[in-house]
């Protein structure tokens, strides 16, 4: 799949969640919900660890482009959260928040196909986001 | 009624014969063997195929490879079908659960899992990363078993066939009590022999059914793993083949001397000196063969197949249209650790393809020197696996072999496997009036009659060209140095 198949499938889920969940959620907490809503699938597929571990990664990679992305920070148990103290949560607003969760949701998914291949990654996708299985 | 165990594909290729048809339906079994083995592949091979919608498969990950990086490397394999994961196969990870809980708390919730998706295949990998935490807690023998227990009686209540894909080596199998409640044990191997690597596969025990005792061949390649019984092509035998006509050996001369020809499914070895025309011979039988509209196939392992038919070409033999037509595979096989099995399966799977009746083996020296060291050391043994699936297969087969010339001594091949052959053709440097000629002669015909003669023979632009006659007035011509008595 190409890059920009990969952005705009992000895209995609990131506007169906932003139109659930938005209004009853901080600017923030999108990403984190997001997140978390990935959470699941994949640690039954490959552990907490491996969730952790594709997660700190794919955020790695979308910081460079999502400028309020340096204020996500993993906890010692591993739950990823934001910290409003930190200079890059001076960029946060609905717009920015939207943007930037699409950066790394794109980077996940991408970090994904590199390591499991398309179809399995779209599998993984699917049983998360139903909706996404017509497209 | 008696039960009636249905058996189900194991996916990998010729594992199926081994089990004597398949895998036990609701079988309780354990893959083991070392590191890199191959265990995960099978396992991924038997889930492949046989997932589907209404009866999946769930993959347990207990701390061995991690999923994602198991994920990656088994999707390079032909039988992985992306699109079944989350759809028929579903993976899950226990890793965190065998951590942090208890053996009952696996127990639950492999149960629950189970329960929840009513699988048709259950793996659970790495079994021994399990009994080895358990190890490392206050959990006895005796616990270890009931657990082992309890999971086999509820995975073969829910009719589910299982994997328990264990590292364990060799020396653990004994005494253990684990393989007692397992209805099967299959055990991969790596064997070291000089500087190759044989994998061999063992079925140690599969209740309810009857299996191909022995050690036999794998490989791994891109489609996964691929085995190789060690009866292949020796079970039955097609008998109206022998009922055909003789084949032309492509030299009407030879044919006279052969009584007609080669019998039908023979089995012929044509010995002599390097450089006396062994290979030309048989490249006649394959030509001759075309002609007539037969496949043929050629096993080479000293030359490429190209430089084969192209040589052949020089002399008028077209074997390269015989290619060309999808007539005559000329098969290179790999002149490096091969097994006797794997070369039978090659031949065999393409005189299936092909149709062939005819069937060349250029040489026998070649061949050995193919074969990894340890089926060196029982050629004969190798040899005659290899000629019986053949000959079993209805294809007749000739095969060279290269003989030391010694004057004063015949020898019809340095083998010792001249017993395995039907019929002999033996080729011979003769001195005449200081001049270096060549003869042949038929040692042995077991289906019937030939021709004593000794005949001169040459090579020529055209291939080999026979005397129509025999050599007369000639005393020790077999010894190389013929005297013709005075008168």
């Amino acid at each position: 799949m190409d890059p920009g198949h990969v952005d705009r499938l992000a895209l995609r889920i990131v506007e169906d969640e932003g139109t659930r969940v938005a209004a009853s959620l901080h600017d923030a907490d999108l990403i984190l919900h997001i997140c978390d809503k990935m959470h699941p699938s994949i640690s039954r597929l490959a552990g907490s660890l491996s969730y952790r571990a594709l997660l700190s990664r794919a955020l790695a990679i979308a910081r460079v482009r999502g400028k309020t992305l340096g204020a996500l920070r993993f906890e010692s148990d591993g739950k990823l959260i934001f910290d409003p103290e930190h200079p890059a949560a001076e960029f946060l607003n609905p717009d920015t928040v939207r943007k930037d969760a699409v950066i790394l949701v794109a980077a996940f998914l991408g970090l994904l196909m590199k390591l499991i291949g398309d179809v399995v990654t779209v599998r993984i996708v699917c049983q998360v986001w139903p909706e996404v299985k017509a497209e | 009624m008696t039960v009636e165990i249905r058996k189900i594909p194991t996916g990998v290729p010729g594992l199926d014969e081994i089990l004597g048809g398949g895998l036990p339906e609701y079988s309780f079994n354990i893959l083991g063997g070392g590191p890199g083995s191959g265990k995960t592949t099978i396992a991924h091979q038997v889930m492949f195929a046989n997932a589907t919608p209404e009866k999946p498969a769930v993959y347990f990950t207990i701390l061995g490879e991690p999923a994602i990086k198991m994920l990656r490397y088994q999707q390079q394999f032909s039988f992985f079908d992306g699109r079944k994961v989350n759809e028929s196969i579903f993976f899950i990870n226990l890793s965190e659960k065998v951590l942090s809980a208890s053996l009952d708390t696996v127990m639950d919730e492999i149960i629950r899992e189970v329960e929840a998706i009513n699988p048709g295949i259950v793996i659970v990998d790495s079994f021994r990363t399990l009994t080895r935490k358990l190890a490392t807690s206050e959990v006895d023998d005796l616990t270890l078993q009931e657990f082992v227990q309890k999971l086999a009686l509820q995975l073969t209540t829910w009719e589910a066939t299982t994997f328990l894909v264990a590292e364990y080596d060799d020396t653990e199998r004994r005494d253990n009590p684990i393989f007692t409640v397992a209805d099967g044990l299959l055990w991969l191997f790596q064997q070291q022999e000089s500087n190759s690597i044989v994998r061999k596969l063992q079925v140690v025990k599969m209740r309810g059914v009857e299996t191909v005792p022995g050690m036999h061949t794998f490989r791994i390649n891109d489609g996964g793993v691929q085995t190789f019984p060690r009866n292949l092509g020796l079970l039955g035998r097609d008998e109206a083949a022998r009922d055909a006509p003789p084949l032309s050996s492509g030299i009407p001369e030879l044919d006279v001397m052969l009584g007609g020809g080669i019998p039908a499914g023979d089995s012929l070895l044509i010995a002599g000196p390097t450089g006396c025309g062994k290979s030309l011979i048989a490249t006649h039988f394959i030509e001759a063969g075309l002609r007539n509209g037969e496949a043929g196939i050629i096993a080479v392992f000293e030359e490429r197949p190209d430089d084969y038919a192209k040589r052949a070409d020089g002399f008028g033999l077209d074997l390269t249209g015989g290619v060309d037509a999808g007539k005559l595979e000329i098969i290179y096989l790999r002149p490096l650790d091969l097994s006797v099995d794997e070369t039978v399966y090659e031949l065999l799977d393409a005189v299936q393809r092909t149709g062939a009746t005819r069937v060349v083996i250029d040489s026998l020296a070649g061949f050995e020197m193919a074969l990894a060291p340890g089926f060196r050391t029982d050629f004969r043994e190798a040899l005659y696996r290899m000629i019986g699936a053949l000959t079993s297969a209805g294809v007749t087969i000739v095969t060279t072999v290269e003989v030391t010339e010694r004057f004063t001594q015949i020898e019809f091949s340095g083998y010792t496997v001249s017993f395995l052959s039907d019929d002999i053709i033996r080729l011979r440097y003769v001195e005449f009036d200081g001049e270096i000629g060549k003869v042949m002669f038929i040692v042995k015909m077991r289906g019937g009659h030939h021709s004593k003669e000794i005949r001169r023979y040459e090579i020529q632009s055209d291939g080999i060209a026979v005397s129509d006659e025999p050599l007369r007035g000639y005393t020790g011509l077999l010894t190389g140095i013929p005297t013709r008595p005075k008168p």
